[in-house]
């Protein structure tokens, strides 16, 4: 135990050196501004509450959590000065931080870590996080600085979990979380303050002078709202905006002005997710592992990337990206090989008996529908090329694309589909339970192609229970190579992130959490600032 | 002076009308590459020999593309007034014939509809249905029928009570027969002018659904999703969102004039 | 008049119910619940807190029992609250009004502005030079998409000029700067989309104008008056024009759904914070309560100002005072 905190303090100790290092360097004045487009406007700025990445976007800077993942994806302490994990994995226990404070000039107290707690149990309160709170036993606040949780059972997925924002007591004690006027004006102890709201038009926020790092030196952060893609690239194009997230080509093609490479900076890093065709289990051809596999080994991984993403991307070989520890670093993603997919096709017994092109087995041609949802440009692309290429190996494939909502209810969650197009975007915690899991296949769960291997249940159950990394490593490497031997997914590719940024922005760089996670040590020359101060 | 003046508007809109359906039928034959062939070493081309209007993201032919949509979103736009008229006349005779009662209750069914921002509507029925091109000329057609609904009542109101309708009632026609042989062909005229104006009314329509991204699906080509595919692009590849505009803005001018010339011919 | 305009006003009670049953009909049988947006596929979100949430929404109430229970709330002119961010309806929409109010009736004004001196002098020489050339331009503002001629507005004089801005209410200083500055910076910012909306308005009114105009002149005391030796302008506008309004009172009532649909997409396209783009979103996010207040509330305006031109049009001509209808 006594090793095990040691470690954890020399991460939280590195984590704060890098930035500090960086910013000597190079003499950061504070001041400007930074202008951010959003598709959408937030709904509820409250941690527990916010769902849509709008919302995320904004708590994340008004809110902290007790840990944190740093760039290099590990987890430190944020409001967390240090934390340990009781041998049997029942008992977390967090140290907060000296002297952090609210917006309002409130010390932040273990109580308030008891009352977020409370609130995230809360039955009446509309938070949908509530189920990583499940094993929670008992909170308790030993003192306005320590933080014992207890829990039922040991769950490794915990620690990510209190990565969930700290809501202040003293101010929401009394309030119906669900419609506080709080939701709208939120006081936090993050970087950057609240200042204003303009509903669908921009969010404001303010450097906070008090905050427990140092004082961000970006004075404002505007979250501007700009529903039309193709007005939001013209704001880019006359300079209004200074940061934005780019399509694959809008970042190969359009960008490429005189301009933009000028006055702005391109990023591109893998994001934490990946798009994968799933397969209807139940449906006695995909219940075939050796179709499964032959799909996987006719799908030219390589050349939807080319195609779709502009090369902007990694090919797939199971559900962790590469940089991720979870990965097993031997799989790699098939190569391309029709010759070999034919074979195993034949050996489950569809070959073209009839000489049309079309393989079948009993008669019956192989022909299945691959749905997608609607208003996915890249999805709706790769359907194409999946289908030409599976056309290729003799299958025949119809696409059909539907609206969101009624491909969610009325074929995700019926079962009326035969294969599917999606992607999962994840947290940074290699936890699969939810998407494998045997018992995770009622309507409305995640399981939905109906994948069910004893092996890999084991596995995912104790997975949770550990908290060794070792240990974790071992058993979700092993989890990737039964994924990738039985393919209930052809893991397709994992896009790359790609913001674009005003090149005015300095100590700014793509780490594989993103270019934000040091948003307050990023300044501005002072002759290259554009926005004035504004007193708060 | 301006009689000749009026025919000269509506004839060039004619002939326009006529052109673009002798480009919708011929499409197979007019257009000089397959619309459907993605070809990605050769995106957004600005237009040259090769590619007249250039080419659009996934490197498909934007004038091929254009032709094809050309027969799309006529097809959605007679298809869509066809299905309004149907409905229009049927309720707009049968509330004007029968009166009383139902042409009440009729009627209040054409204000509720009237009173609704057809877009909830639009926005709504096909968020049901799925956006395949004849969910949408159904969907248009039944939220556009009202106008032509309150014409033709209004039409036949007034023919009810002419001489030539009379004589006929107290000569024994059925009353089939007087709706169809007396009443209804006295009152084309108005519904052709507005069946006119109607099928560029449609098209539009259609264009505004795709760019909200619920018109007809890509890949297959109409004006709308052309134009919407095309903005994204807008900054570099301008081609692309003026082209398809531009048919739109021709085809949908060449029948408001021919409307207008259809109703001044009727005067 | 009394009892004629009670009985009109009790005929509007049948439609507005229809309305709200076919809106709650609409919002019920699509597909997808007010939750889906924060909870569809997020795997952080379990099937049992999906359910608690639908629980606590009310959404687990048979259909009847929640149309019934909105009823009974709108009764009281209670809205309910929004599903997306828990906000009173009520608010919402009184937040979002003022700005297309503001756009729609500066729109309508320049239309007026413009289209009936067009139609006007267009009327006095039928198919002359000045008739033809209006007649093109303003049946191109009717014909063209309008959220293409949008972006053609954004990209010659907002990206290639730089006279005005993108889109947007407000410069980012806005909040900085003197009262006068502010008024200017959001009139400078509402160039583009008044403007627009302006010239796609233009055809139906001018081309009222010009055939009401053109009818009137024919009348008998215009040729009085111009017997009486009146100045042009005088007739045109003084005796020609009062009359030749009418019936363009008519069309206004009526445009009111039509400004609902052009809204959604001009504010989408100018980033403009709008009844149109929270309509949109809440379709799309099926928020049922924001949808069912403003068709509601929308179908009413429609109705009442149906009504109104009605009255208006019974009050100016006596003839169709009695027994319309």
């Amino acid at each position: 135990m006594r090793r095990r905190f040691v470690r954890y303090a020399a991460a939280l100790v590195a984590g704060l050196a890098a930035p500090a290092l960086l910013a000597a360097q190079s003499q950061p004045v504070s001041g400007d501004a930074l202008v951010v487009s959003s598709i959408g406007d937030a709904s509820r700025l409250l941690p527990l509450l916010a769902t849509d990445s709008a919302s995320g976007d904004i708590v994340g800077l008004l809110f902290n959590g007790l840990l944190k993942y740093n760039e290099r994806l590990e987890i430190v302490g944020d409001l967390a000065e240090s934390w340990t994990v009781s041998p049997d994995g029942l008992t977390i226990t967090f140290v907060l931080r000296p002297n952090i404070r609210w917006h309002d000039g409130a010390p932040v107290t273990a109580e308030d870590v008891r009352f977020t707690y409370e609130k995230l149990i809360d039955p009446s309160v509309l938070t949908p996080y509530s189920s990583s709170y499940q094993l929670v036993e008992s909170v308790e606040a030993l003192d306005p600085r320590t933080v014992r949780v207890r829990y039922r059972e040991p769950f490794a997925p915990a620690l990510e979990s209190w990565m969930m924002g700290i809501i202040p007591k003293h101010l929401l004690e009394r309030e119906d979380l669900n419609t506080t006027p709080f939701l709208r004006r939120p006081v936090g102890m993050g970087p950057y303050r609240f200042r204003r709201w303009n509903t669908g038009e921009l969010i404001e926020l303010a450097a906070n002078p008090d905050y427990f790092e140092h004082r961000p030196y970006i004075d404002r952060y505007l979250y501007r709202i700009i529903p039309d893609q193709a007005t939001s690239f013209l704001e880019l194009l006359t300079g209004q905006v200074d940061l934005a997230g780019l399509t694959p080509l809008q970042y190969r093609r359009q960008t490429d002005t005189p301009y933009i490479r000028r006055a702005y900076r391109k990023f591109r890093y893998p994001s934490f997710g990946f798009t994968y065709v799933g397969y209807n289990l139940q449906d006695a051809r995909f219940a075939d592992r050796r179709v499964r596999q032959a799909f996987n080994l006719a799908i030219d991984k390589p050349a939807l990337i080319d195609g779709v993403l502009f090369g902007l991307g990694t090919a797939a070989s199971g559900p962790y990206p590469q940089e991720s520890w979870a990965s097993d670093p031997s799989i790699r993603p098939s190569a391309p090989d029709r010759e070999a997919a034919r074979a195993l096709l034949a050996e489950a017994g569809w070959t073209d008996h009839d000489g049309d092109g079309v393989l079948d087995r009993d008669g019956r041609p192989f022909q299945f529908t691959l749905i997608t949802n609607q208003g996915n440009e890249v999805r709706r692309q790769v359907a194409e090329l999946v289908q030409q290429q599976l056309r290729a190996l003799g299958v025949d494939v119809k696409i059909r694309i539907i609206e969101w909502s009624s491909f969610v209810h009325e074929f995700i969650d019926k079962r009326r589909f035969e294969a599917v197009l999606l992607g999962w975007s994840l947290s940074r915690d290699p936890d699969l339970y939810d998407l494998f899991h045997s018992s995770k296949t009622r309507e409305g769960e995640y399981n939905f192609v109906g994948y069910a291997n004893p092996e890999v249940d084991r596995l995912l159950e104790r997975g949770r229970r550990v908290f060794e990394q070792e240990e974790r490593q071992r058993i979700y490497r092993e989890v990737h190579r039964h994924l990738a031997e039985d393919q209930p997914y052809t893991f397709l590719f994992v896009p790359d992130a790609l913001p674009i940024l005003h090149a005015r922005f300095r100590n700014v760089a793509a780490t594989p959490i993103g270019i934000a996670y040091n948003l307050i040590d990023w300044h501005v020359p002072p002759e290259e600032q554009r926005y004035r101060r504004m007193s708060p | 002076m301006a009689a000749v003046f009026r025919n000269r508007l509506a004839a060039t809109g004619a002939a326009v009308l006529l052109v673009l359906a002798v480009v919708a039928v011929c499409a197979p034959w007019l257009a000089p590459y397959d619309p459907l062939a993605v070809n990605l070493p050769d995106a957004l081309l600005p237009p040259s020999p090769a590619h007249w209007l250039g080419t659009d993201p996934l490197g498909r032919d934007v004038l091929s593309r254009l032709i094809w949509g050309t027969r799309i979103s006529l097809l959605i736009g007679f298809i869509a007034v066809g299905v309004a008229v149907v409905v229009g006349t049927a309720v707009g005779l049968l509330a004007g014939y029968a009166g009383g009662r139902l042409d009440a209750a009729l009627m209040r069914l054409v204000d509720t509809m009237l009173a609704f921002p057809s877009i909830f509507l639009l926005l709504a029925v096909i968020a049901i249905l799925e956006p395949n091109i004849y969910n949408i000329m159904a969907v248009i057609g039944l939220t556009s029928w009202m106008g032509v609904a309150r014409l033709v009542r209004a039409e036949i109101l007034s023919l009810k009570e002419r001489d030539f309708v009379l004589a006929a009632r107290a000569l024994g026609a059925s009353p089939v027969r007087l709706m169809t042989r007396h009443l209804l062909p006295n009152a084309i005229g108005p519904v052709l002018v507005a069946a006119t104006l109607g099928v560029g009314g449609a098209i539009l329509t259609e264009s505004v659904l795709s760019y909200l991204g619920l018109g007809v699906q890509p890949p297959t080509p109409s004006w709308g999703n052309i134009l919407n595919e095309g903005r994204v692009a807008l900054g570099i590849a301008w081609w692309l969102t003026l082209t398809p505009g531009l048919c739109i803005l021709v085809t949908v001018l060449a029948f408001n004039l021919l409307g207008e010339g259809i109703r001044d011919g009727l005067k | 008049m009394t009892a004629y305009l009670l009985r009109r006003l009790l005929g509007l009670i049948p439609v507005l119910l229809g309305i709200t049953l076919i809106s709650f009909g609409v919002m019920k049988l699509a597909p997808g619940e007010p939750t889906d947006a924060s909870l569809q596929f997020n795997p952080k979100a379990s099937l049992e807190a999906r359910e608690r949430m639908e629980r606590l929404l009310g959404l687990d109430q048979p259909l009847h029992r929640q149309y019934l229970r909105w009823l009974g709330r709108v009764a009281r002119l209670d809205f309910d609250r929004s599903f997306r961010d828990g906000r009173l309806v009520t608010d919402q929409v009184l937040e979002r009004l003022p700005v297309t109010v503001t756009i729609n009736l500066a729109a309508l004004l320049l239309v007026f502005g413009i289209a009936v001196p067009l139609g006007v002098f267009a009327a006095v020489r039928p198919g002359g030079v000045f008739d033809r050339l209006t007649t093109v331009l303003v049946f191109i503002g009717y014909s063209a998409p309008g959220f293409w001629l949008a972006l053609l507005a954004i990209a010659s004089f907002g990206v290639t000029l730089r006279w005005f801005p993108v889109s947007g209410l407000h410069a980012i200083d806005h909040e900085a700067l003197g009262l006068l500055r502010r008024g200017l910076d959001t009139a400078w910012h509402l160039v583009l989309p008044v403007g627009v909306m302006t010239f796609v308005g233009l055809a139906g009114l001018s081309r009222y104008a010009r055939s009401g105009m053109i009818e009137v002149l024919r009348q008998d005391y215009i040729r009085t008056a111009r017997a009486k030796g009146l100045s042009e302008r005088r007739i045109l506008f003084h005796h020609g024009l009062r009359n030749a309004l009418l019936p363009i009172i008519t069309i206004l009532g009526l445009a009111l759904p039509d400004l609902i649909a052009g809204s959604v997409v001009m504010e989408t396209i100018f980033s403009i914070p709008g009844m149109g783009r929270l309509f949109y979103d809440a379709v799309m996010a099926r928020d049922q309560n924001v949808v069912m207040a403003l068709v509601t509330v929308g179908a009413l305006l429609t109705l009442l100002g149906n009504l109104l031109a009605d009255l208006a049009y019974a009050y100016a001509d006596p003839r169709i005072r009695v027994g319309r209808r």
